[in-house]
């Protein structure tokens, strides 16, 4: 296969564009791609702290890497880079060593915050504890969104976002990205439709948010419009080290079963992904307009903000504790 | 089994494999055996990518490195 451009040998077909790429052309693709991602939505703006979300996975490195190109040279923004350990056995150490490793090669400072000083509780014990719940609720009908509440993916999004945030405000940060990608956000789009959860379907978006409240510090996904295996494609052609460890609990998610879905359609009819993203796109406005953007109140339990007495973390944390 | 193509597959994480198909398989049939999909991992032929739609015309190895890892 010849690249659509220059007829160098391909490295990389991109169906839904019907074009090859050689190594030059892709990695120039993807930059042109992003950049105009980042101007357009204006994610970052001048006297911006922004907070990266480094996992050490590829989204989120390929993301500081972007970044550090883009803005480390600018005086007017500064970068921090923020990693999570939720405490996963045989999955997360291996990213938070190759998260420690980028951000020092790029000197960028680093918060490594664990769930285990946070929370006293590790997920691999969150897991653990749980696992009553999921057998118990196994075995009675139309307990599909109790069992969904429970999964591990559902805890650990819950309490690493709430972490997320946390950290972000300490440092001051104006901004937090993450390096969702456009699989994620097509996924997310479909679970949502499929839960009927108008409210979180206008919560999407290159910047997050029904509207911004002081205490939550904008989240911004510069890499929405760019497909996983770009992500993993351009980490390859720049050389840039990534950690690729499984995470144990992922087939456990909805969002699998998700994805299996999508990448079939996807197969049969490229560009499904871009357009599903780009249709939500051209009504997420209107249901911003009509989704409820009353103020938080303040969680009873631990001052942060939430629409509820009590936020989602605590209330987690208090099925974890007291079952 | 005369006129088939012996294609070494080393999937990462998982299994070596080996599997005997017709002259002119494409690289994303081979995917469809592996029960996996081109969006899922990055194929590399003597170290480099390639494109899922090449068709093999000879007998080779390659290495299927799987892309996603979160939930």
């Amino acid at each position: 296969m010849r690249c659509s451009f220059c007829k160098k040998d391909a490295v990389f077909e991109a169906r839904y564009a019907g074009r090859f790429f050689c190594r030059n052309h892709f990695l120039s693709m993807y930059w042109k791609r992003v950049k105009r991602h980042i101007a357009k939505t204006e994610l970052v703006t001048s006297g911006d702290k922004v907070g990266i979300a480094v996992s050490g996975g590829k989204d989120s490195v390929v993301l500081l890497h972007i970044f550090h190109e883009l803005f480390a040279k600018r005086p007017d923004i500064r970068l921090v880079a923020i990693t999570i350990d939720e405490g996963i056995h045989g999955y997360r150490p291996y990213g938070v060593k190759v998260a420690r490793a980028n951000c020092e090669k790029l000197g960028i400072p680093q918060t490594i915050v664990s769930f285990q000083e946070t929370f006293d509780n590790t997920l691999d014990k969150i897991v653990k504890k749980g696992e009553w719940a999921l057998t118990k609720l196994t075995s009675k009908p139309n307990s599909h969104k109790n069992l969904q509440e429970r999964t591990p993916c559902s805890y650990c999004g819950v309490l690493r976002r709430y972490l997320m945030n946390k950290v972000a405000k300490e440092l001051g940060c104006t901004k937090l990205a993450t390096g969702h990608n456009l699989d994620d956000e097509a996924q997310v789009i479909l679970m949502n439709l499929f839960r009927g959860d108008n409210q979180k379907l206008a919560r999407l978006g290159a910047k997050v948010g029904i509207k911004s409240f002081e205490g939550f510090v904008q989240r911004i996904k510069p890499l929405r419009v760019v497909p996983e295996k770009e992500n993993a494609l351009f980490a390859m052609l720049s050389g840039i080290e990534v950690d690729y460890h499984v995470c144990p609990y992922a087939h456990l998610a909805y969002r699998e079963e998700v994805r299996a879905l999508l990448d079939s359609i996807e197969q049969n009819h490229p560009g499904t992904k871009f357009t599903l993203l780009g249709s939500m796109d051209k009504i997420i406005s209107s249901l911003k307009k009509n989704a409820s953007a009353e103020g938080p109140g303040v969680c009873k339990s631990c001052g942060e903000l939430t629409s509820g007495d009590l936020c989602q973390t605590c209330a987690y944390l208090e099925m974890i504790n007291h079952g | 089994m005369k006129g088939l193509l012996t294609v070494k597959i080393k999937q990462v994480p998982g299994k070596s494999r080996i599997l005997k198909v017709p002259k002119g398989t494409t690289i994303d049939e081979i995917l469809g055996k592996l029960g996996t999909h081109r969006d899922r991992v990055i194929v590399l032929r003597e170290g480099r990518p390639v494109p899922e739609s090449t068709k093999l015309e000879k007998s080779e190895s390659l290495d299927v490195i799987t892309i996603i890892s979160g939930g």
